[in-house]
């Protein structure tokens, strides 16, 4: 490896400064997102135990997302300032509105379900909770590519479809859990479809990110990482092989696949702490691009 | 520039240094006004690892003494015990603080910038003493013994003279035991043996000896003090 | 429409700091004179050992941060002390700036960028957005009890950054780092006569043979559109511990919503898929 030359070993660029509120977020607001494409998915193809559930499932996660945003901020009572204005140019401020929309759609439709109450509004809020759902489940890969924490930002072309099935294996394997196995089917398929994306797309992104891809496999993250990978694949084995029949098999197996899929969003935020902290992880790739003026 | 016909201080221009003389100039030949002169030359410090190479007369014979149990002097040059201090110190100011520290060491946003007292020495030292970059080592004369951070830097090389290496010791003299920031304090290292003329005592020049680690606290610090002093005599 | 353009009347030149350290002497008045305009807080009596650096960092507590690099030249057995005030790029095109959600980072009439403290609600995104380490959060007690005592953490936690003095440049004062500076190695002007002044500076040092001289951060078409604050440097810019080759990452925005475009529809896909097989 290049040697590379700093200032006493400390990092160019400052470590983000989120809390452990963040990795959370990531994951309640991917299962948040895909929970509420599949209630509505469910709800067209006539499977309403998993469209209730799942409903309910988005509409819970809805509720704990913004809940984790605004106490991981600095000043909490500031809140309402995200929704000064809209930037396209910040995917923050993007992604509040799209949770906005989205938990507000998710909880009002979950309430209306429960109550019986406003059909027509029901599948309004339906309808906005299921569209934001996509965005929502991917827009936090974004938020953290748009930085220059190395190992998130060249991870740019990967990471939106990382998170994208992560979120969809993680609401299949919510739902798994809360839905009895005979109805439970597209669930099932869900969960174990998206944790094999999102073992391709790991993949792929380890391949492309080069020596950017250590700090994923090292130290915190490369733990999380790790666990993740267990996880995901212990749980996915047991809805594969039990799921259909057994209750207890579909309740552990999709809570051993969502704890690997926390595992997943807390591996990548590690690591993203990781690169930054290492002034190699910024210069190295800066280097390659513009060669050292002295030509070392 | 002052106009020719300028008259006594009207006619110093102000890029003459040496402002304490009549003229802002300085004098090889000082007919008058010095305890010693009235020419420049070559004495050894009071307290000098060496003798003086021009001739016998080793330091300035007209220097302030003070020969009292407080201010015992190392031994020096060829005298037993000299040893036991083999290295130079000079004390200097840092840009971030005042003199001793009493007007800045109570300032946070001086303090910040230099909050400890430290040590400068070479790696050839730091190797030879087993000094450990950023550690603690003790410091001490026959005076007394303070701690301070190690700063091992290229900087404080060591010098050749009359054959022999010799290392040197940077430290700062900003620090003491009260203010935002506390801690040794350089001076109580050196001795009080005074320039004739202006009376100012050798801070510049002066030997000690080093050794890793903190200091003696409380009673144990006179007396490890009073060891060395006693292996010197 | 440029943010300049808004200003309308108002929009100024653009002004910015020409930081040659060839001339930096290390005495950290710029530090000093920062803290005591801007009242920016002590940060912690943390002696560090390197070299005479015991401020380590630019961040929401150290606006300007001078850096003391100790060189032994191989070649030459001498010792090179370099000496360099590192503060706030201003960048033409800044990353905290695009990516601050609430609209606290913004740009004034000057082209400098300023955090609003009355707005900044701390979510912390500018502070990994910057490519050159220089916001932070600033993690100290707060005076004034919490309205909202649950949902209130009890420090500050907003970000701070130079200002460039946009107080001082409103009265028609240089900032005061600037000022302090004894040896102008800190040079305030418009950004156009520093770029000139720069030029010739460096052509002089060359013709000097100043191995390494080199300006960082001056050329517009560089990474983040040109430094409203660039430097003279003696040697790489890892070497003081900025990037080599600094880009806002805001760049490659288009292209990432794209990406995620697709990957949402992706989403919405793969949930469709998981029905093919059937409804239940």
């Amino acid at each position: 490896m290049t040697e590379t030359r700093s200032y006493y070993g400390r990092p160019v660029i400052k470590e983000p400064v989120w809390q452990p509120e963040i990795p959370w977020y990531f994951f309640t607001g991917g299962l948040a997102g895909a929970s509420g494409v599949l209630s509505l998915v469910a709800r067209l193809r006539g499977n309403e135990p998993l469209a209730r559930r799942s409903l309910y499932i988005g509409a819970a996660a809805d509720v704990v997302s913004p809940a984790l945003l605004i106490s991981d901020l600095g000043r909490p009572e500031r809140f309402l300032n995200m929704f000064r204005v809209f930037k396209v140019t910040s995917p923050m401020s993007v992604g509040s509105w799209i949770l906005g929309v989205s938990s507000g759609a998710s909880v009002s439709a979950a309430l209306l379900e429960a109550t019986g109450r406003l059909k027509p509004v029901k599948y309004l809020a339906e309808l906005v909770s299921a569209l934001s759902g996509g965005p929502l489940s991917v827009y936090t890969a974004t938020l953290v590519s748009d930085t220059a924490v190395p190992v998130w930002h060249e991870a740019r072309h990967e990471l939106p479809f990382v998170f994208g099935s992560s979120a969809l294996a993680s609401a299949g394997a919510a739902a798994c859990t809360l839905v009895a196995p005979k109805d439970a089917g597209p669930a099932r398929r869900l969960a174990i479809g998206g944790v094999v994306a999102e073992g391709i797309f790991t993949q792929v992104m380890e391949r492309r990110l080069g020596m950017l891809a250590d700090p994923y496999r090292e130290d915190e993250a490369g733990k999380y990482s790790k666990l993740a990978k267990t996880c995901a694949a212990g749980g996915a084995a047991l809805l594969v092989l039990r799921g259909k029949r057994s209750r207890l098999a579909a309740v552990a197996g999709g809570t051993l696949l969502l704890a690997g899929e926390a595992a997943l969003r807390w591996s990548v935020f590690k690591a993203g702490f990781q690169s930054a902290r290492d002034p190699k992880y910024t210069v190295i790739p800066q280097r390659e691009r513009a060669p050292t003026q002295n030509g070392a | 520039m002052p106009p020719d016909d300028a008259e006594a201080q009207d006619a110093i221009a102000g890029d003459h240094p040496f402002i304490m003389q009549a003229d802002g100039r300085s004098w090889l030949f000082v007919p008058q006004g010095l305890e010693d002169g009235p020419l420049p030359t070559h004495y050894e410090p009071h307290e000098s690892p060496f003798g003086n190479p021009l001739y016998s007369q080793r330091a300035n014979p007209r220097r302030q003494q003070f020969k009292r149990p407080e201010n015992p002097y190392n031994p020096v040059a060829d005298e037993p015990g000299a040893e036991l201090y083999p290295y130079v110190a000079t004390t200097y100011r840092l840009t971030e603080h005042h003199t001793a520290g009493g007007m800045s060491r109570t300032v946070p946003y001086l303090s910040e910038l230099q909050p400890a007292m430290f040590c400068e020495v070479s790696p050839e030292l730091a190797a030879e003493a087993g000094l450990e970059h950023g550690g603690w080592a003790t410091i001490y004369s026959s005076r007394s013994a303070i701690e301070a951070r190690m700063l091992v830097t290229d900087r404080i090389p060591p010098l050749e003279i009359q054959g022999r290496k010799t290392h040197q010791i940077g430290l700062p003299y900003h620090w003491g035991t009260r203010g935002l920031t506390t801690g040794g304090a350089a001076n109580d290292l050196s001795s009080i043996a005074l320039d004739p003329n202006v009376h100012i005592q050798e801070v510049k020049a002066f030997s000690v000896g080093i050794k890793p680690g903190r200091r003696p606290r409380g009673e144990a610090l006179p007396r490890f003090v009073e060891e060395i002093r006693e292996r010197a005599r | 429409m440029s943010a300049l353009d808004s200003y309308g009347a108002e929009a100024q030149e653009r002004v910015g700091f020409f930081t040659d350290t060839s001339v930096c002497i290390g005495c950290k008045a710029c530090e000093v004179a920062c803290k005591e305009w801007n009242l920016v807080p002590e940060d912690g009596l943390v002696w560090t050992g390197e070299s005479y650096d015991n401020t380590s960092e630019l961040g929401a507590n150290s606006w300007r941060h001078v850096a003391f690099v100790e060189q032994t030249e191989p070649e030459v057995d001498a010792l090179r002390w370099l000496m360099s005030s590192d503060v706030c790029k201003h960048c033409t095109h800044a990353a905290c700036l695009d990516v601050c959600p609430t609209g606290a980072l913004f740009r004034t009439e000057y082209s400098t960028v300023v955090v609003q403290e009355d707005v900044c609600n701390g979510c912390g995104y500018c502070v990994p957005a910057c490519p050159f380490g220089v916001l932070d959060k600033r993690h100290l007690p707060r005076k004034d009890p919490p309205a909202l005592p649950l949902l209130t953490k009890k420090e500050d936690g907003r970000v701070w950054k130079c200002t460039l003095c946009y107080d001082r440049l409103k009265g028609g004062h240089e900032p005061a780092c600037a000022k302090a500076c004894p040896t102008d190695s800190i040079q305030f002007g418009p950004l156009d006569e520093l770029r000139e002044r720069a030029d010739k500076r460096l052509e002089k040092l060359q013709a000097e043979n100043w191995n390494g001289a080199r300006l960082y951060g001056r050329d517009p078409d560089d990474g983040v559109g040109g430094f409203g604050a660039f430097f003279l440097l003696l040697d790489e810019p890892e070497v003081y511990g900025l990037p080599p080759d600094p880009v806002v990452t805001t760049r490659d925005l288009p292209e990432m919503w794209r990406t995620a475009a697709i990957a949402a529809g992706a989403v919405v896909a793969g949930v469709v898929a998981a029905f093919v097989g059937g409804s239940r």
